[in-house]
């Protein structure tokens, strides 16, 4: 049975389209469903009757549910994502400026979590009968369990109001005093950077942890394992790439869904640092009805959050030779 | 940040405590062990409070979750490869390409921000999980010989799922119980912190708002401190209780 073909390469990808199009749905209800309308922000009492109605066929916010469903699904496969009436700019362009920024912040912790996270996890489940095994696990499981925003406070509190080593808030320093050279201006993003993703990370590395310490405890019992330690091989070679390459499997299925979890994270950590990217723009734009810009917001998250499912699917049938997808996709 | 200074040990003088709102302080002559808030409360006070929220938010939302996610999982793991179980995968599949926060931002903003609103929003995100887990592991149970066996013996699903399948997923439910009691916290807690919760309850994370919204983030620890750690301490429980638990019903 072959494992990887064209025809499975387009089931999944009829079934990401299939998805995208019900989480589209799933949007536009629940955007809907919210109470008030953006017109109301855009009118003042001033406007007569006439001048409201206007704006309001402007926007098309009296026709019909169903007319209104099919131009929003139109108008996002033709890649028109309209106006932002809060932001006063093309919805395409705010999120064209807001996402690398995000990228950028949680790129960059991603990383740092998935580098850190699998080889603790290895370690604790390699040594799972060592005595500071149970105590490194009760610690990072504490660490796991803090707020998020609680953290970065503690960690602006402690770097930028008592020690002042680096700044707390912002992306750029607001008004800067020195020269605006590459090199200084790179370095003012990186000492902006530095508390951010710091706090994100202190906390999220946990969770890739969590997914590779069982696999390893199962993998440090496996018969491979006695065999390898049986031809004398030493334990270093033993630990990380017979046992550890096995247990980053199940890291890799779920790093998809780690990455919605980013967003949330996302969400609070830009909050916490005045950090201008996507998250903070979601919720802002839900809190003030900006549907337009919401609802493109959203969409492109899942957009984002479904192809990376996609890739890995498809990566997995590589990395993994033992799983087999004649049949379903799972 | 804003916020008043205070010089030397942030004791207030006799003068200062009598008019409100003072600024919070520690050791104030008030019954206040852990000092006092913005608004003259007892830090203690609110703490002791904010732990019936928290319990209650944490335990109703796993509870709902568990609910709707160890069913569904069953029902798609016993059925599992036929039209029932596609499209359960698919609704989650759904879900799961919309983000949690947002998702439960914009629910709470639909629905107004009280408690009961706020586990609803939780619980209808968080049972993907439990059903993805229970799922998985059904489809393995049901390829045991004893499976077969009930099955040859003429017993019908209905009785299968319960007495046969069930009692052996527990475990993992149970688990997954302990780990969406911590995460719906930690989410109330957030959703609190992003002005998205009944300022009517007191809970830690509320608390811990008041704090940014008073603008006393960096000089008043005893108010800072006591919520976050009591939200650390009570999620860590529960993630313990989940580890517990799967340590105990580990098949050697």
């Amino acid at each position: 049975m072959t494992r990887f073909s064209a025809a499975y390469l387009a089931r999944r990808l009829a079934v990401a389209y299939a998805t995208l199009l019900a989480v589209m749905t799933v949007l536009f209800a629940l955007l809907r469903a919210m109470p008030g309308s953006f017109v109301s922000a855009m009118t003042t009492p001033g406007m007569t009757a006439a001048q409201v109605a206007r704006v309001r066929a402007a926007w098309g916010v009296d026709d019909p549910l169903w007319m209104r469903y099919l131009r929003f699904l139109y108008n996002y496969q033709t890649g028109h994502f309209g106006w932002s009436p809060t932001m006063h700019a093309p919805v395409a362009a705010v999120l064209a400026r807001r996402l690398p920024r995000t990228l950028v912040l949680f790129g960059a912790a991603f990383l740092c979590c998935y580098a850190v996270g699998p080889l603790a996890g290895m370690l604790l489940g390699w040594y799972r009968d060592a005595r500071p095994t149970p105590l490194a696990l009760a610690v990072s499981l504490l660490v796991y369990a803090t707020p998020v925003f609680w953290v970065a406070w503690l960690l602006v509190w402690l770097f930028d109001d008592a020690l002042e080593w680096l700044p707390g808030r912002h992306m750029v320093t607001q008004f800067p005093s020195f020269a605006a050279t590459p090199l200084a201006v790179a370095a003012d993003f990186l000492r902006h950077l530095a508390l951010p993703l710091l706090s994100v990370v202190l906390v999220g590395w946990v969770g890739a942890m969590l997914l590779v310490r069982p696999a390893m405890r199962d993998a440090a019992r496996a018969d491979y394992v006695h065999l390898a330690r049986a031809k004398g091989l030493p334990e270093r070679t033993v630990l990380f790439k017979h046992a550890g390459r096995n247990a980053l499997v199940p890291v890799t299925a779920s790093a998809a869904i780690a990455l919605a979890f980013l967003v949330d994270g996302a969400v609070v950590t830009e909050t916490v640092f005045s950090w201008p990217g996507m998250g903070r723009l979601i919720v802002t734009a839900v809190l003030n009805r900006d549907y337009p810009l919401a609802q493109a917001a959203f969409f492109l998250i899942a957009v984002l959050v479904v192809a990376s499912r996609l890739c890995l699917d498809v990566a997995y049938t590589y990395l993994d030779p033992r799983i087999d997808f004649g049949g379903g996709e799972r | 940040m804003g916020g008043v200074r205070r010089a030397g040990d942030g004791r207030l003088t006799l003068a200062q405590s009598r008019s409100l709102p003072h600024p919070p302080a520690f050791g104030d002559p008030f019954f206040a062990p852990l000092g006092t808030t913005a608004s003259g409360h007892g830090v203690l006070t609110e703490l002791v409070y904010g732990a019936r929220t928290a319990l209650l938010v944490g335990v109703a939302a796993a509870l709902l979750a568990s609910l709707v996610g160890v069913p569904l999982g069953l029902l798609s793991g016993y059925h599992g490869g036929t039209w029932l179980d596609e499209t359960i995968q698919r609704v989650v599949d759904v879900l799961y390409g919309v983000p949690f926060l947002p998702f439960v931002v914009v629910l709470v903003a639909v629905r107004g921000a009280s408690t009961t609103n706020v586990v609803l929003a939780i619980a209808a995100t968080s049972w993907l999980n439990n059903c993805v887990v229970v799922r998985g592991a059904t489809l393995s149970l049901t390829q045991r010989a004893y499976v077969d066996a009930a099955r040859a013996a003429g017993l019908r699903p209905r009785r299968i799922v319960a007495r046969h399948v069930l009692p052996d997923v527990l475990p993992l439910a149970a688990v997954f119980l302990a780990q969406d009691a911590a995460t719906a916290i930690l989410a109330r807690a957030t959703l609190a912190y992003l002005g998205l919760a009944d300022d009517a309850t007191r809970s830690w994370g509320s608390m811990l708002q008041a704090v940014q919204a008073t603008g006393h983030v960096f000089d008043a620890p005893w108010w800072l401190l006591p919520p976050g750690v009591a939200i650390a301490l009570l999620v860590a429980a529960f993630y313990f209780v989940g580890h517990a638990v799967e340590d105990v019903t580990e098949v050697e």
